[in-house]
Protein backbone atom coordinates (compact mmCIF):
# COMPACT_ATOMS: atom_id res chain seq x y z
CA UNK A 1 0.00 0.00 0.00
CA UNK A 2 1.51 3.58 -0.79
CA UNK A 3 2.23 5.69 1.91
CA UNK A 4 -0.46 8.26 1.15
CA UNK A 5 -1.32 9.62 3.90
CA UNK A 6 2.22 8.86 5.99
CA UNK A 7 3.43 12.15 8.10
CA UNK A 8 6.73 12.96 8.45
CA UNK A 9 7.61 15.55 10.57
CA UNK A 10 10.68 16.23 8.91
CA UNK A 11 9.00 16.91 5.76
CA UNK A 12 6.99 20.05 8.06
CA UNK A 13 9.64 21.60 8.32
CA UNK A 14 11.15 21.26 4.97
CA UNK A 15 7.74 22.73 3.38
CA UNK A 16 7.47 25.38 6.10
CA UNK A 17 10.93 26.64 4.59
CA UNK A 18 9.14 26.76 1.57
CA UNK A 19 11.77 28.44 -1.22
CA UNK A 20 14.12 25.80 -0.08
CA UNK A 21 12.17 22.68 -0.63
CA UNK A 22 10.87 23.86 -4.18
CA UNK A 23 14.27 24.35 -5.64
CA UNK A 24 15.03 20.57 -5.13
CA UNK A 25 15.39 19.05 -8.55
CA UNK A 26 15.20 15.80 -7.15
CA UNK A 27 11.87 15.31 -5.88
CA UNK A 28 11.98 12.81 -2.53
CA UNK A 29 11.17 9.32 -3.12
CA UNK A 30 8.09 7.68 -1.63
CA UNK A 31 8.84 5.02 1.00
CA UNK A 32 9.74 1.57 -0.27
CA UNK A 33 10.40 2.89 -3.79
CA UNK A 34 13.70 2.20 -5.38
CA UNK A 35 14.63 5.16 -7.68
CA UNK A 36 17.29 6.80 -9.37
CA UNK A 37 17.76 10.41 -9.10
CA UNK A 38 17.54 12.96 -11.83
CA UNK A 39 21.11 13.71 -12.31
CA UNK A 40 22.65 10.00 -12.46
CA UNK A 41 19.86 9.55 -14.88
CA UNK A 42 21.27 8.93 -17.94
CA UNK A 43 19.06 10.17 -21.25
CA UNK A 44 19.56 7.38 -23.56
CA UNK A 45 18.57 5.04 -20.93
CA UNK A 46 15.50 6.09 -20.95
CA UNK A 47 12.36 3.59 -22.02
CA UNK A 48 10.83 5.24 -25.11
CA UNK A 49 7.59 5.88 -23.94
CA UNK A 50 9.43 8.02 -20.37
CA UNK A 51 10.15 11.21 -21.92
CA UNK A 52 6.91 11.51 -23.97
CA UNK A 53 5.07 10.97 -21.10
CA UNK A 54 7.22 12.98 -18.68
CA UNK A 55 6.76 15.76 -21.55
CA UNK A 56 2.65 15.53 -21.30
CA UNK A 57 2.77 15.26 -17.77
CA UNK A 58 4.42 18.43 -17.14
CA UNK A 59 2.15 20.03 -19.64
CA UNK A 60 -0.82 19.04 -17.80
CA UNK A 61 0.74 19.95 -14.60
CA UNK A 62 1.11 23.67 -15.65
CA UNK A 63 -2.55 23.29 -16.87
CA UNK A 64 -3.60 22.01 -13.17
CA UNK A 65 -1.19 24.64 -11.32
CA UNK A 66 -2.56 27.46 -13.22
CA UNK A 67 -6.08 26.37 -12.55
CA UNK A 68 -5.48 26.68 -9.00
CA UNK A 69 -3.39 29.43 -9.09
CA UNK A 70 -6.86 31.69 -10.69
CA UNK A 71 -9.26 29.06 -8.36
CA UNK A 72 -7.60 29.37 -5.13
CA UNK A 73 -5.28 31.97 -5.47
CA UNK A 74 -2.16 32.22 -3.35
CA UNK A 75 -3.18 29.46 -1.48
CA UNK A 76 -2.51 27.36 -4.82
CA UNK A 77 1.44 27.03 -3.48
CA UNK A 78 -0.17 26.47 0.09
CA UNK A 79 -2.74 23.48 -1.14
CA UNK A 80 0.51 22.11 -3.02
CA UNK A 81 2.74 22.29 -0.06
CA UNK A 82 -0.37 20.54 1.61
CA UNK A 83 -0.26 18.00 -0.67
CA UNK A 84 3.33 17.32 -0.17
CA UNK A 85 2.21 15.63 3.27
CA UNK A 86 0.36 13.44 0.90
CA UNK A 87 2.96 12.78 -1.21
CA UNK A 88 6.27 14.10 0.74
CA UNK A 89 8.58 16.31 -1.82
CA UNK A 90 7.26 16.13 -4.61
CA UNK A 91 4.24 18.43 -4.75
CA UNK A 92 6.10 21.11 -4.22
CA UNK A 93 8.87 20.45 -6.59
CA UNK A 94 6.79 19.73 -9.01
CA UNK A 95 4.83 23.18 -8.71
CA UNK A 96 8.43 24.64 -8.06
CA UNK A 97 9.20 23.47 -12.06
CA UNK A 98 6.12 25.01 -13.26
CA UNK A 99 5.47 28.95 -14.31
CA UNK A 100 3.18 28.97 -11.84
CA UNK A 101 5.38 28.36 -9.20
CA UNK A 102 7.83 31.04 -9.84
CA UNK A 103 5.28 33.08 -10.33
CA UNK A 104 3.67 32.41 -6.99
CA UNK A 105 7.24 32.39 -5.13
CA UNK A 106 7.92 36.22 -6.81
CA UNK A 107 4.35 37.55 -5.36
CA UNK A 108 4.57 35.40 -2.19
CA UNK A 109 8.10 37.23 -1.74
CA UNK A 110 6.96 40.40 -2.24
CA UNK A 111 3.88 40.00 0.07
CA UNK A 112 6.40 38.81 2.39
CA UNK A 113 8.57 41.70 2.46
CA UNK A 114 5.58 44.00 2.64
CA UNK A 115 4.02 42.51 5.34
CA UNK A 116 7.08 42.26 7.68
CA UNK A 117 7.84 45.64 7.75
CA UNK A 118 4.06 46.73 8.37
CA UNK A 119 4.13 44.17 11.00
CA UNK A 120 7.45 45.75 12.54
CA UNK A 121 6.23 48.98 12.02
CA UNK A 122 3.34 48.10 13.97
CA UNK A 123 5.61 46.71 16.86
CA UNK A 124 7.48 50.09 16.75
CA UNK A 125 5.10 51.71 17.21
CA UNK A 126 3.09 49.69 19.99
CA UNK A 127 6.09 49.62 21.73
CA UNK A 128 6.03 53.56 21.24
CA UNK A 129 2.55 53.56 22.64
CA UNK A 130 3.61 51.74 26.05
CA UNK A 131 6.51 53.49 26.90
CA UNK A 132 5.15 57.41 26.14
CA UNK A 133 1.59 57.12 26.69
CA UNK A 134 0.88 60.49 26.77
CA UNK A 135 3.37 61.90 24.32
CA UNK A 136 0.27 61.72 21.30
CA UNK A 137 1.82 64.22 19.16
CA UNK A 138 5.29 62.42 19.21
CA UNK A 139 3.51 59.24 18.33
CA UNK A 140 1.57 60.45 15.65
CA UNK A 141 5.25 62.03 14.33
CA UNK A 142 6.47 58.89 14.19
CA UNK A 143 4.10 57.40 12.73
CA UNK A 144 3.83 59.90 9.91
CA UNK A 145 7.67 58.89 9.74
CA UNK A 146 6.64 55.05 9.76
CA UNK A 147 4.36 55.76 6.99
CA UNK A 148 6.57 57.12 4.34
CA UNK A 149 8.28 53.43 3.95
CA UNK A 150 4.98 51.61 4.03
CA UNK A 151 3.45 54.43 1.88
CA UNK A 152 5.96 53.88 -0.53
CA UNK A 153 5.38 50.58 -1.56
CA UNK A 154 1.76 50.99 -1.21
CA UNK A 155 1.45 53.91 -4.33
CA UNK A 156 4.40 52.20 -6.37
CA UNK A 157 1.60 49.10 -5.78
CA UNK A 158 -0.96 51.24 -6.84
CA UNK A 159 1.05 52.71 -10.18
CA UNK A 160 1.94 49.44 -10.78
CA UNK A 161 -1.79 48.63 -11.16
CA UNK A 162 -3.87 50.85 -11.04
CA UNK A 163 -3.02 54.06 -13.16
CA UNK A 164 -3.15 57.95 -11.12
CA UNK A 165 -6.64 59.77 -11.99
CA UNK A 166 -8.80 55.82 -11.74
CA UNK A 167 -7.58 55.50 -8.27
CA UNK A 168 -11.08 55.40 -5.81
CA UNK A 169 -14.13 53.66 -4.70
CA UNK A 170 -17.56 53.81 -5.66
CA UNK A 171 -20.35 54.25 -3.32
CA UNK A 172 -23.82 53.50 -3.67
CA UNK A 173 -25.83 55.08 -0.71
CA UNK A 174 -29.14 54.80 -0.36
CA UNK A 175 -31.54 58.06 1.18
CA UNK A 176 -34.08 57.95 3.25
CA UNK A 177 -36.58 59.46 0.67
CA UNK A 178 -36.11 56.56 -1.55
CA UNK A 179 -33.25 57.77 -3.33
CA UNK A 180 -30.01 56.75 -3.58
CA UNK A 181 -26.81 57.95 -4.97
CA UNK A 182 -24.12 56.48 -6.87
CA UNK A 183 -20.39 58.36 -5.73
CA UNK A 184 -17.12 58.03 -6.97
CA UNK A 185 -14.33 58.97 -4.65
CA UNK A 186 -11.27 59.65 -6.09
CA UNK A 187 -8.06 59.04 -3.69
CA UNK A 188 -5.87 60.95 -6.11
CA UNK A 189 -7.61 64.22 -6.17
CA UNK A 190 -9.50 64.88 -3.35
CA UNK A 191 -13.13 63.34 -2.90
CA UNK A 192 -15.27 64.10 -5.80
CA UNK A 193 -19.29 63.17 -5.99
CA UNK A 194 -20.84 61.63 -8.41
CA UNK A 195 -24.77 61.66 -7.57
CA UNK A 196 -27.07 59.69 -9.56
CA UNK A 197 -30.73 59.16 -7.85
CA UNK A 198 -32.79 56.36 -8.48
CA UNK A 199 -35.55 54.40 -7.07
CA UNK A 200 -35.79 51.11 -5.56
CA UNK A 201 -37.88 49.80 -9.00
CA UNK A 202 -34.94 50.92 -11.62
CA UNK A 203 -31.79 48.19 -12.12
CA UNK A 204 -29.19 51.13 -11.91
CA UNK A 205 -26.72 51.84 -13.80
CA UNK A 206 -26.19 49.91 -16.77
CA UNK A 207 -23.31 52.31 -17.95
CA UNK A 208 -21.01 50.65 -15.12
CA UNK A 209 -19.96 46.61 -15.94
CA UNK A 210 -16.60 47.31 -14.29
CA UNK A 211 -15.17 48.43 -11.67
CA UNK A 212 -11.60 48.12 -10.60
CA UNK A 213 -11.56 46.52 -6.77
CA UNK A 214 -8.42 47.58 -4.43
CA UNK A 215 -8.27 45.68 -1.48
CA UNK A 216 -5.73 46.26 1.00
CA UNK A 217 -4.65 44.93 4.30
CA UNK A 218 -4.59 41.20 5.16
CA UNK A 219 -8.07 39.38 5.54
CA UNK A 220 -11.22 39.27 4.29
CA UNK A 221 -12.97 41.57 2.36
CA UNK A 222 -16.62 41.05 2.17
CA UNK A 223 -19.35 42.38 0.05
CA UNK A 224 -21.95 42.78 2.13
CA UNK A 225 -24.46 44.77 0.16
CA UNK A 226 -23.77 42.27 -2.74
CA UNK A 227 -26.69 40.83 -2.92
CA UNK A 228 -27.96 44.02 -4.12
CA UNK A 229 -25.59 43.93 -7.23
CA UNK A 230 -24.32 40.67 -9.25
CA UNK A 231 -20.79 40.27 -9.98
CA UNK A 232 -20.21 37.93 -13.28
CA UNK A 233 -16.82 37.43 -12.97
CA UNK A 234 -13.91 38.28 -10.43
CA UNK A 235 -11.11 39.07 -12.50
CA UNK A 236 -7.45 39.40 -12.50
CA UNK A 237 -6.05 40.31 -8.62
CA UNK A 238 -3.09 38.71 -6.93
CA UNK A 239 -2.77 35.85 -4.23
CA UNK A 240 -7.04 36.16 -3.74
CA UNK A 241 -9.49 33.47 -3.09
CA UNK A 242 -13.05 34.02 -3.59
CA UNK A 243 -15.41 32.67 -0.83
CA UNK A 244 -19.03 32.17 -0.76
CA UNK A 245 -20.38 33.23 2.42
CA UNK A 246 -22.41 30.88 4.99
CA UNK A 247 -25.47 31.97 4.12
CA UNK A 248 -24.83 31.58 0.40
CA UNK A 249 -23.55 27.61 0.32
CA UNK A 250 -23.84 26.87 -3.64
CA UNK A 251 -22.05 30.20 -5.51
CA UNK A 252 -20.99 29.49 -8.59
CA UNK A 253 -17.35 31.25 -8.95
CA UNK A 254 -17.45 32.83 -11.86
CA UNK A 255 -21.17 34.26 -11.19
CA UNK A 256 -21.12 35.77 -8.26
CA UNK A 257 -24.61 36.56 -6.46
CA UNK A 258 -25.40 37.41 -3.24
CA UNK A 259 -23.04 37.90 -0.56
CA UNK A 260 -19.41 37.32 -1.26
CA UNK A 261 -15.98 37.77 -0.01
CA UNK A 262 -12.59 38.00 -1.17
CA UNK A 263 -9.75 37.01 0.81
CA UNK A 264 -6.21 38.97 0.48
CA UNK A 265 -3.52 36.63 2.11
CA UNK A 266 -1.38 39.89 0.93
CA UNK A 267 -0.88 43.44 1.32
CA UNK A 268 -2.71 44.45 -1.30
CA UNK A 269 -4.26 43.46 -4.29
CA UNK A 270 -6.58 44.31 -7.30
CA UNK A 271 -9.48 42.59 -8.06
CA UNK A 272 -11.78 43.81 -11.14
CA UNK A 273 -15.43 43.10 -10.87
CA UNK A 274 -17.85 42.43 -13.73
CA UNK A 275 -20.90 43.82 -12.10
CA UNK A 276 -23.79 42.82 -14.75
CA UNK A 277 -26.57 44.66 -12.75
CA UNK A 278 -27.36 46.84 -9.48
CA UNK A 279 -30.31 45.36 -8.63
CA UNK A 280 -32.47 46.75 -5.56
CA UNK A 281 -35.44 45.59 -6.02
CA UNK A 282 -33.91 41.78 -5.37
CA UNK A 283 -32.51 42.56 -2.14
CA UNK A 284 -32.97 39.72 0.60
CA UNK A 285 -34.37 42.64 2.48
CA UNK A 286 -37.29 43.28 -0.26
CA UNK A 287 -37.50 46.54 -0.07
CA UNK A 288 -35.92 49.70 0.65
CA UNK A 289 -38.02 50.56 3.74
CA UNK A 290 -37.17 47.22 5.06
CA UNK A 291 -33.52 47.81 4.30
CA UNK A 292 -33.77 51.18 6.40
CA UNK A 293 -35.64 48.83 9.03
CA UNK A 294 -32.69 46.32 9.27
CA UNK A 295 -29.76 48.55 10.14
CA UNK A 296 -32.02 51.43 11.89
CA UNK A 297 -30.72 53.97 10.26
CA UNK A 298 -32.34 56.11 6.57
CA UNK A 299 -29.87 54.77 4.29
CA UNK A 300 -26.75 52.95 4.32
CA UNK A 301 -23.91 53.86 6.25
CA UNK A 302 -20.71 55.30 4.67
CA UNK A 303 -19.01 52.20 6.27
CA UNK A 304 -21.46 49.52 4.67
CA UNK A 305 -21.22 51.36 0.67
CA UNK A 306 -17.76 51.26 1.35
CA UNK A 307 -17.39 47.87 1.96
CA UNK A 308 -19.65 47.37 -1.18
CA UNK A 309 -17.28 48.56 -3.87
CA UNK A 310 -14.28 50.18 -2.32
CA UNK A 311 -11.49 49.30 0.29
CA UNK A 312 -12.34 47.60 3.45
CA UNK A 313 -11.68 50.44 5.56
CA UNK A 314 -12.32 48.82 8.40
CA UNK A 315 -9.73 46.09 7.99
CA UNK A 316 -6.79 48.63 7.17
CA UNK A 317 -3.94 49.21 9.35
CA UNK A 318 -4.17 52.08 10.78
CA UNK A 319 -1.04 53.80 9.07
CA UNK A 320 -2.18 52.77 5.02
CA UNK A 321 -5.78 54.22 6.19
CA UNK A 322 -3.93 57.50 7.13
CA UNK A 323 -1.95 57.32 4.07
CA UNK A 324 -4.83 56.78 1.46
CA UNK A 325 -7.11 59.32 3.16
CA UNK A 326 -3.92 61.92 3.25
CA UNK A 327 -4.16 61.38 -1.11
CA UNK A 328 -7.26 62.35 -0.94
CA UNK A 329 -7.45 65.38 1.48
CA UNK A 330 -4.46 67.24 -0.07
CA UNK A 331 -6.95 69.44 -2.10
CA UNK A 332 -8.47 72.35 0.29
CA UNK A 333 -11.39 73.02 -2.04
CA UNK A 334 -12.66 69.88 -3.23
CA UNK A 335 -16.00 70.08 -5.40
CA UNK A 336 -18.63 67.41 -6.23
CA UNK A 337 -20.46 66.83 -9.44
CA UNK A 338 -23.94 66.04 -9.46
CA UNK A 339 -25.74 64.14 -12.35
CA UNK A 340 -28.99 64.24 -13.73
CA UNK A 341 -31.14 60.79 -13.90
CA UNK A 342 -30.38 58.84 -16.39
CA UNK A 343 -26.79 60.54 -17.51
CA UNK A 344 -23.86 58.34 -17.88
CA UNK A 345 -21.78 58.01 -14.86
CA UNK A 346 -18.12 59.08 -16.57
CA UNK A 347 -15.11 57.04 -16.11
CA UNK A 348 -13.13 57.98 -13.20
CA UNK A 349 -10.27 58.29 -15.17
CA UNK A 350 -12.38 61.20 -17.14
CA UNK A 351 -13.59 62.94 -14.22
CA UNK A 352 -11.68 66.18 -14.02
CA UNK A 353 -9.71 67.00 -10.79
CA UNK A 354 -10.89 69.14 -7.79
CA UNK A 355 -11.76 72.52 -9.49
CA UNK A 356 -12.50 71.25 -13.22
CA UNK A 357 -15.50 72.53 -14.00
CA UNK A 358 -16.01 70.91 -17.58
CA UNK A 359 -19.01 68.52 -16.80
CA UNK A 360 -20.60 71.39 -15.01
CA UNK A 361 -20.17 73.33 -18.35
CA UNK A 362 -22.92 71.28 -19.58
CA UNK A 363 -25.48 72.68 -18.08
CA UNK A 364 -26.79 69.57 -16.16
CA UNK A 365 -25.06 69.30 -13.25
CA UNK A 366 -24.51 71.27 -9.95
CA UNK A 367 -22.10 71.12 -7.44
CA UNK A 368 -23.32 69.82 -4.24
CA UNK A 369 -20.60 70.08 -0.94
CA UNK A 370 -18.24 67.37 -0.31
CA UNK A 371 -19.34 65.24 1.93
CA UNK A 372 -17.48 64.21 5.23
CA UNK A 373 -14.72 61.76 4.73
CA UNK A 374 -15.02 59.12 7.82
CA UNK B 1 -14.47 2.84 9.04
CA UNK B 2 -11.89 6.23 9.52
CA UNK B 3 -11.13 8.64 7.66
CA UNK B 4 -7.59 7.64 6.79
CA UNK B 5 -8.50 4.24 6.19
CA UNK B 6 -11.05 5.22 3.81
CA UNK B 7 -8.53 7.55 1.92
CA UNK B 8 -6.37 5.24 1.99
CA UNK B 9 -8.45 2.85 0.41
CA UNK B 10 -9.93 4.99 -2.14
CA UNK B 11 -6.25 5.80 -3.20
CA UNK B 12 -5.32 2.03 -3.10
CA UNK B 13 -7.98 1.96 -5.95
CA UNK B 14 -6.67 4.98 -7.73
CA UNK B 15 -3.28 3.67 -7.62
CA UNK B 16 -4.52 0.08 -8.97
CA UNK B 17 -5.97 2.02 -11.67
CA UNK B 18 -2.37 3.97 -12.48
CA UNK B 19 -0.82 1.01 -12.03
CA UNK B 20 -2.84 -1.01 -14.55
CA UNK B 21 -3.01 1.77 -17.57
CA UNK B 22 0.85 1.96 -16.94
CA UNK B 23 1.36 -1.87 -17.70
CA UNK B 24 0.57 -0.25 -21.33
CA UNK B 25 3.54 2.05 -21.33
CA UNK B 26 7.21 0.39 -22.40
CA UNK B 27 8.26 1.88 -18.87
CA UNK B 28 11.16 0.65 -16.74
CA UNK B 29 9.92 0.41 -12.85
CA UNK B 30 12.28 3.46 -11.58
CA UNK B 31 10.82 5.54 -14.38
CA UNK B 32 7.41 3.93 -13.91
CA UNK B 33 7.94 4.69 -10.20
CA UNK B 34 8.53 8.20 -11.22
CA UNK B 35 6.04 8.90 -13.35
CA UNK B 36 3.18 7.58 -11.65
CA UNK B 37 4.25 10.07 -8.58
CA UNK B 38 3.88 12.75 -10.86
CA UNK B 39 0.20 11.17 -12.20
CA UNK B 40 -1.26 10.36 -8.51
CA UNK B 41 -0.21 14.42 -7.95
CA UNK B 42 -1.61 15.58 -10.69
CA UNK B 43 -4.88 13.82 -9.83
CA UNK B 44 -4.74 15.47 -6.73
CA UNK B 45 -4.69 18.93 -8.10
CA UNK B 46 -7.37 17.79 -10.40
CA UNK B 47 -9.68 16.20 -7.87
CA UNK B 48 -9.12 19.68 -5.47
CA UNK B 49 -10.61 21.74 -8.94
CA UNK B 50 -13.08 19.39 -8.97
CA UNK B 51 -14.20 19.86 -6.02
CA UNK B 52 -13.66 23.25 -5.04
CA UNK B 53 -16.99 25.09 -6.06
CA UNK B 54 -18.27 22.56 -3.76
CA UNK B 55 -16.69 23.11 -0.72
CA UNK B 56 -17.99 25.01 2.42
CA UNK B 57 -16.54 28.72 3.07
CA UNK B 58 -15.11 26.87 6.00
CA UNK B 59 -13.43 24.42 3.73
CA UNK B 60 -12.70 27.17 1.44
CA UNK B 61 -10.86 29.11 4.26
CA UNK B 62 -9.51 26.01 5.74
CA UNK B 63 -7.46 25.49 2.25
CA UNK B 64 -6.17 28.74 3.29
CA UNK B 65 -4.23 27.00 6.18
CA UNK B 66 -2.61 25.37 4.43
CA UNK B 67 -0.41 28.32 3.32
CA UNK B 68 1.18 28.14 6.84
CA UNK B 69 2.18 24.53 5.92
CA UNK B 70 1.14 21.38 6.62
CA UNK B 71 0.49 20.14 10.39
CA UNK B 72 -0.81 16.66 11.57
CA UNK B 73 -4.29 18.39 12.32
CA UNK B 74 -4.51 20.40 9.04
CA UNK B 75 -3.56 17.12 7.40
CA UNK B 76 -6.25 15.02 8.69
CA UNK B 77 -8.37 17.39 8.00
CA UNK B 78 -7.93 18.12 4.65
CA UNK B 79 -7.94 13.89 4.22
CA UNK B 80 -11.35 14.26 5.77
CA UNK B 81 -12.34 16.85 3.13
CA UNK B 82 -11.31 14.53 0.17
CA UNK B 83 -12.59 11.42 1.80
CA UNK B 84 -16.11 13.05 2.15
CA UNK B 85 -18.51 10.79 -0.28
CA UNK B 86 -20.24 13.04 -2.21
CA UNK B 87 -16.59 14.09 -3.70
CA UNK B 88 -15.89 10.88 -5.03
CA UNK B 89 -17.61 11.00 -8.27
CA UNK B 90 -15.16 14.07 -8.76
CA UNK B 91 -11.85 11.75 -7.46
CA UNK B 92 -13.28 9.63 -10.33
CA UNK B 93 -13.98 12.66 -12.70
CA UNK B 94 -9.99 13.38 -11.86
CA UNK B 95 -8.24 10.60 -12.73
CA UNK B 96 -10.39 10.15 -15.71
CA UNK B 97 -9.50 13.84 -17.16
CA UNK B 98 -5.89 13.14 -16.12
CA UNK B 99 -5.18 9.54 -17.72
CA UNK B 100 -7.23 10.31 -20.73
CA UNK B 101 -5.32 13.70 -21.54
CA UNK B 102 -2.07 10.93 -21.06
CA UNK B 103 -4.16 8.91 -23.71
CA UNK B 104 -5.02 11.74 -26.31
CA UNK B 105 -1.50 12.41 -27.17
CA UNK B 106 -0.59 9.91 -29.76
CA UNK B 107 3.06 10.59 -29.06
CA UNK B 108 2.45 8.43 -26.31
CA UNK B 109 -0.20 5.88 -26.97
CA UNK B 110 -0.98 5.08 -30.44
CA UNK B 111 -5.16 5.36 -32.08
CA UNK B 112 -5.67 1.81 -32.01
CA UNK B 113 -3.83 0.61 -28.12
CA UNK B 114 -5.90 4.31 -27.05
CA UNK B 115 -9.44 2.59 -27.19
CA UNK B 116 -8.47 -0.89 -25.27
CA UNK B 117 -6.17 1.55 -22.49
CA UNK B 118 -9.30 3.81 -22.39
CA UNK B 119 -11.67 0.67 -22.14
CA UNK B 120 -9.90 -0.86 -19.21
CA UNK B 121 -9.33 2.85 -17.73
CA UNK B 122 -13.69 2.99 -17.88
CA UNK B 123 -13.62 -0.72 -16.41
CA UNK B 124 -11.47 -0.07 -13.46
CA UNK B 125 -12.89 3.11 -12.43
CA UNK B 126 -16.62 1.45 -12.41
CA UNK B 127 -15.39 -1.19 -10.32
CA UNK B 128 -13.11 1.29 -7.95
CA UNK B 129 -16.36 3.14 -7.23
CA UNK B 130 -17.82 0.10 -6.74
CA UNK B 131 -15.49 -0.71 -3.93
CA UNK B 132 -15.89 2.93 -2.81
CA UNK B 133 -19.18 2.28 -2.43
CA UNK B 134 -19.15 -0.54 -0.43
Amino acid sequence: MPEVLSYNPEDETKLDEGTEVEESENPPDEAGVDSVPADETVEAEHSPDYQQLQAKLAELDDKASLALVKAIGVTAVGVVSGLAAFYPGVAVSLLASSMAGRKFRAIKSEADSLRQTLSARESQNADITEEQPSVGQKEEQSGVEQNEEVGQKIAQFLDDCCPPGTRGLYNVKINSDGTAKLEWKSYDSGPLKIEKPFSESETIPPEITEIDHLVIGEGIHEFRASNLIEVDEIMGGQNLSVFDSPQLQSVNLFKLQGPVAINCPNLSSIVKLKISKFNFRDSRFGSLEKIRESIGVNGFSAGLATRMFGIGKDHLPDRIRDYLNSLGTNNPNPKSISLARGEDVPNPASISPVGGNSRQADGDLSMVEPEDKT
Amino acid sequence: MKIRDLNNQNSMNQDSIIDQIFNHFQLRKEESDELKVKVRELILKNFILNIFGKLSATDKGFLQSLTEGPTQENQDRFAEILAKPEYQEDHAEAIKSVISELLEDEKIVSPEKKDTIYNDLETLLESAQIIAEA
